[in-house]
């Protein structure tokens, strides 16, 4: 058995620790360490790493499946079969399907209009959102409009609104 | 029960959407994932953080594993990249000391030997903890997860040389700090 140098035996000590070193290397580095007490040394210093390695919190092998299984994106996402569990199934739901629920779609059309009054004028360089002082701490009751009623929509946010800020709003409109 | 499968064959399995596979991987190496991340982050929750979202881009890129290096290495380059950005957003005044993570002992153990080897376990987590992050990572990979210089140059982004000299610089310093 030829004898190792310690400049080679160093470089598998980390392989002797997990034993994955072939056993004629092991024979051959287990000789070497017997009478190199540089590498012996090393080698305990390796042992104590090893022994206090950290090891991950039971729970997270178990929450990363679970956030693979739900993230969209993921392989795990699209062949996912319909589990009844709340968190998923069936695919991801298209953008606009909440605003296929009247109710939202009512406040859909209600943000747009109070965006374009809000935000129109500052693109032209009118009014600020200041000087529209509008009442922005007070809840807007915005209803569940019928269908018919979606014709005139903007109607509930443009009562609130004076005559001052209905010229304004409708100049920019306008023009 | 035959023998594990190959992590290419999951991984082929995975990229088809296998969801067992996917589970498969996680379990094998989601302790090498977490421990890397640690040993960048020093915080056992980012850690955990940072293996999650480490899995979540492997398994959206997987198209991209081309199966040039091995899964686990290729892993764990996407770990470092994670926990290094992740790091960068959270700021380096907020790290902790790898010395408190984690249980050092196991509790069933007689509880002096416990308190004798719990000692020493914080004191070697402690000084690794003090080393320079390469060398820390270049240590961890190699002792810990087993990668060849090779594969802890790849995922530590340098040559294998200098994974070499990291390793080596870092077990020098281990040595003289507890010693």
């Amino acid at each position: 058995m030829s004898h190792l140098t310690c400049e080679t035996v160093r470089p598998l000590l980390p392989d002797r620790g997990s034993g994955t070193l072939p056993p004629n290397q092991s024979v051959a580095v287990e000789a070497h360490l017997a009478t190199c007490h540089q590498c012996a040394a090393e080698a305990e210093v390796l042992q104590a790493l090893r022994r206090g390695r950290p090891e991950p919190p039971e729970e997270l092998a178990v929450r990363i499946q679970d956030t693979l299984r739900h993230a969209p994106g993921s392989s795990g996402a699209a062949p996912r079969p319909p589990t009844g569990d709340s968190r998923g199934g069936g695919g991801p739901a298209p953008w606009w399907a909440p605003l296929q629920r009247p109710g939202l779609a009512a406040a859909a059309v209600v943000v747009l209009a109070l965006g374009t009054a809000v935000i129109w004028p500052q693109v032209r360089g009118g009014p600020s959102l200041t000087d529209l002082d509008l009442d922005l701490e007070t809840p807007l009751m915005v209803e569940v409009w019928t269908e018919d009623a979606g014709i005139v929509a903007g109607a509930p946010v443009l009562e609130e609104l004076s005559d001052e800020q209905l010229l304004i709003l409708l100049e920019e409109l306008g023009g | 029960m035959g023998p594990p499968r190959p992590d290419a064959d999951l991984v082929t399995r995975a990229r088809k959407g296998d969801l067992e596979a996917m589970d498969e991987l996680v379990r094998r190496h989601h302790a090498a994932v977490y421990r890397t991340a640690l040993g960048i982050l020093r915080d056992e929750d980012r850690a955990q953080d940072a293996a999650q979202e480490a899995f979540l881009k492997a398994m959206r890129g997987l198209s991209g594993f081309r199966g040039d290096a091995r899964f686990l290495t290729w892993l764990l380059t996407i770990t470092v990249n994670e926990a290094r950005g992740m790091l960068r957003r959270v700021g380096r005044r907020q790290e902790q000391s790898l010395e408190h993570s984690g249980p050092l002992v196991a509790t069933d153990a007689d509880p002096a030997e416990r308190a004798t080897r719990g000692i020493e376990l914080a004191r070697a987590r402690a000084c690794l903890a003090r080393l320079p992050e390469k060398q820390r990572l270049a240590v961890i990979l190699r002792v810990f997860e087993g990668l060849s210089f090779r594969e802890v140059g790849q995922a530590i982004d340098s040559s294998e040389g200098a994974a070499r000299v990291n390793y080596h610089h870092g077990i020098r310093r281990l040595r003289e700090m507890l010693e």
